[in-house]
């Protein structure tokens, strides 16, 4: 602990010796919190996910089952000229042996798996590198936002890296992780800390990359991906 | 370009007399307010949610000592590292130091206000690092030597053909105005320093003192290419960026991401509590964070000017400003422009070098309404210009005229002559076919004319009428 420390906090504690004003400040009476009686996986909530998602030029989509999906990937692959496809090692990717599935599907699609791949810091830098190249990723997520057409992603499922630097991100999810706002998903992360299940980075995804920064126009892609895909998909648990 | 506060009237002057300019900010605030205000609308509950970060905010602020120690406490408990700097040369130091160890020559950087605050950039230069402004505005104006002329938009002064010939000039590629290609040769530029760069720089947009939460807001991923790649993350806030709780977060993000680009989220949210852990694929091996005082305990002393501290840079007051959307952002010589900029830099750097900022405004008090937190922006501005007249700072004619108009006001009789011998001297200034000359004041308008009799007079000879049966 540097010695600054205790020359600043006694800064502090002298100043707060004089009291706040609420001097100027009209108080207001604050109304009830906003209650959500909406359920996860509500339909209302799928049709609002979808609709923010889309506002803000996300690509959101419902797949009646996985099967759907996977053929939609061989059409997005196809469609997009994708040659590189990375994908994570998310639960939804392992349960249906995506990897496997699309090695066959996508003989001339070169492609990358980070499962397997080690969890050692000396492997980052040769991952970062991969992911560079590729196309298209595909992951899972832990939560959608219907407010906002929000992913969420955690440090502790897929790597940070690969929802980040491929030119376009494919999330694949399910009806049941659609939440109606940030609140209702953070209690059932269990974020207080006394839960502790708050992963090192907890990532919110809304659309594609943007910027405005020249004359106020908007582009996509300025450093994450130019796409963003969510694939809500039915029939799953 | 090192522009400074005291030049306020002479920045303004030039830039308000620049057509451009005038367009360019006219058109993007406005552009900012309206996406604002759509998506505000569609927030029946908005002003309970400025009310309750308001207090939120206070909470904060007025136990600032707590909070602080308990954020320390759980990023050390996340296997983080604090520094608390005094000032800027200490946090610039620290950085500079933290480059050497990692036998880093490149850090890339994303947005951070508190970095600008303490000229990082120039630090790192001076001790031989290379610093890479990664945010594609703050790229641009980092190649072109400027400084941000808005929180949100830093570029927004320049045009597409200044940033074509820009980029041509610096990397001698075909020149290009279209916004998208400028944008794609940035991103694969940048691309080759976020690989190999081992610190990444980013700032913060609010901590959770209970989880030892950072947050970072963005919409590019630059920040979230710093924070994710290099070997070692370090962040920076100022003191004030701390919130109690995590659970506070929903609130706070609904309130910028509307307030500041009207967007329902940002593209992208950053949450990051400490270094990769065990087990996860990839992330910084290191998570340093500075904690910055560089004057802000100062203003915490002073309770009139406290709530100065509760400010979440939304831009909104920016935006809204009268004044900001006529002069913009470089005439306030300062990192902080508009509303919020015309309190903190006075405080900052001090009244007497600052003295005309809080005069930037019209007190018409739009900043107050609009800003998510609900600091009376306007009030402070007053107190300060209080503060300013009360050291004498204020030119010998201003005091005169004051004085004159304090004693007239006082004295029935003083006021009549008084208003009686400024009607004659309109008389023959009109008659001469000029209008009266006030220095300092007429040079840029006129004096407004006053009516043919006064109040009084036209009183007197009106007050029985109608009022007879
Ligand atoms: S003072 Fe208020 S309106 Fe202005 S930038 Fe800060 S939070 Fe936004």
């Amino acid at each position: 602990m540097n010695a600054s420390r205790e020359v600043v906090l006694s800064r502090i504690r002298r100043a707060l010796l004089r009291p706040g004003t609420g001097h100027g400040r009209e108080q207001r009476s604050l109304g009830k919190a906003r209650s959500t009686p909406e359920h996860t996986g509500s339909a209302h909530l799928l049709e609002q996910f979808q609709e923010e998602s889309a506002r803000v030029g996300g690509e959101p989509r419902l797949c009646a089952d996985f099967e759907e999906a996977v053929e939609g990937i061989q059409n997005l692959v196809a469609a997009a000229g994708y040659r590189r496809v990375a994908l994570s090692d998310h639960a939804i990717c392992r349960r249906h042996r995506l990897a496997l599935r699309l090695a066959e599907l996508l003989p001339d699609v070169n492609l990358w798996s980070e499962e397997g791949e080690a969890h050692s810091p000396g492997s980052r830098r040769r991952n970062a590198a991969q992911l560079a190249q590729a196309d298209l990723s595909i992951t899972g997520a832990e939560f959608l936002l219907a407010e906002s057409g929000t992913v969420l992603l955690t440090s502790s499922t897929s790597s940070r890296q690969i929802s980040l630097l491929p030119t376009a991100h494919l999330v694949l999810a399910t009806p049941d992780q659609v939440y109606p706002d940030l609140a209702a998903i953070f209690e059932q992360l269990g974020t207080a800390p006394e839960e502790g299940r708050l992963p090192a980075a907890l990532t919110m995804i809304t659309g594609p990359s943007r910027t405005a920064d020249i004359e106020k126009v908007l582009i996509k892609g300025a450093h994450g991906p130019v796409r963003q895909l969510t694939w809500i998909i039915g029939g799953e648990a | 370009m090192n522009r400074t506060p005291s030049q306020f009237k002479i920045l303004a002057s030039e830039n308000v007399a620049d057509p451009r300019l005038r367009r360019t900010f006219h058109s993007a605030t406005h552009h900012a307010l309206g996406q604002r205000a759509q998506s505000v609308q569609l927030v029946p509950e908005w002003e309970d949610l400025r009310e309750r970060a308001h207090r939120i905010k206070e909470e904060a602020i007025e136990h600032l000592d707590l909070h602080l120690e308990r954020l320390e406490a759980s990023v050390i408990q996340r296997g983080g590292r604090v520094f608390w700097a005094r000032d800027a040369s200490e946090a610039a130091g620290y950085v500079v130091d933290l480059c050497r160890r990692l036998g880093a020559s490149t850090v890339v950087k994303s947005k951070s206000m508190a970095a600008e605050e303490i000229g990082l950039t120039d630090a790192l230069e001076a001790s031989g690092v290379e610093p890479v402004e990664t945010d594609l505005g703050e790229f641009i104006i980092q190649l072109a030597g400027e400084t941000p002329s808005h929180i949100i938009a830093p570029a927004l002064h320049m045009t597409r053909q200044q940033i074509g010939g820009l980029f041509q000039e610096k990397f001698g590629i075909p020149y290009t105005d279209v916004p998208s290609e400028l944008c794609a040769f940035a991103r694969q530029r940048l691309r080759q320093e976020f690989l190999s760069a081992r610190l990444g720089i980013s700032g913060v947009n609010f901590a959770a003192a209970d989880t030892g939460t950072i947050v970072v807001v963005e919409n590019e991923g630059n920040a979230r290419l710093c924070t994710s790649l290099p070997r070692v993350h370090l962040a920076i806030m100022g003191l004030e960026k701390v919130i109690p709780r995590f659970s506070d977060l929903p609130l706070f993000l609904r309130l910028l991401a509307r307030s500041s680009t009207g967007q329902r989220q940002t593209s992208y949210v950053s949450m990051i509590s400490g270094p990769r852990r065990e087990g996860e694929w990839d992330g910084p091996e290191e998570f340093h964070l500075i904690l910055l005082d560089n004057g802000r305990s100062d203003i915490l002393a002073d309770p009139r000017v406290r709530r100065s501290l509760y400010c979440i840079r939304c831009g909104a007051c920016l935006n809204t400003c009268p004044i900001y959307q006529r002069v913009g952002g470089h005439s306030y010589g300062s990192v902080y422009s508009g509303p919020i900029g015309a309190v903190l830099t006075p405080l900052f750097q001090g009244l007497e070098a600052a003295q005309d900022l809080p005069y930037a405004s019209s007190l018409c008090g739009s900043c107050s309404n609009i800003c998510p937190v609900k600091i009376d922006l306007h009030h402070q501005l007053l107190w300060l210009r209080e503060k300013l007249v009360a050291r004498g700072s204020t030119p010998w004619r201003e005091r005169l005229a004051m004085t004159l108009y304090a004693a007239g006001m006082k004295d029935p009789a003083l006021y009549r002559m008084g208003s009686a011998l400024l009607r004659l001297l309109l008389k023959v200034a009109g008659k001469s076919g000029r209008s009266l000359a006030i220095p300092g004041w007429s040079s840029t308008r006129d004096f407004p004319a006053l009516a043919e009799t006064s109040f009084k007079q036209w009183w007197k000879e009106n007050r029985n009428q109608g009022e007879e049966p």
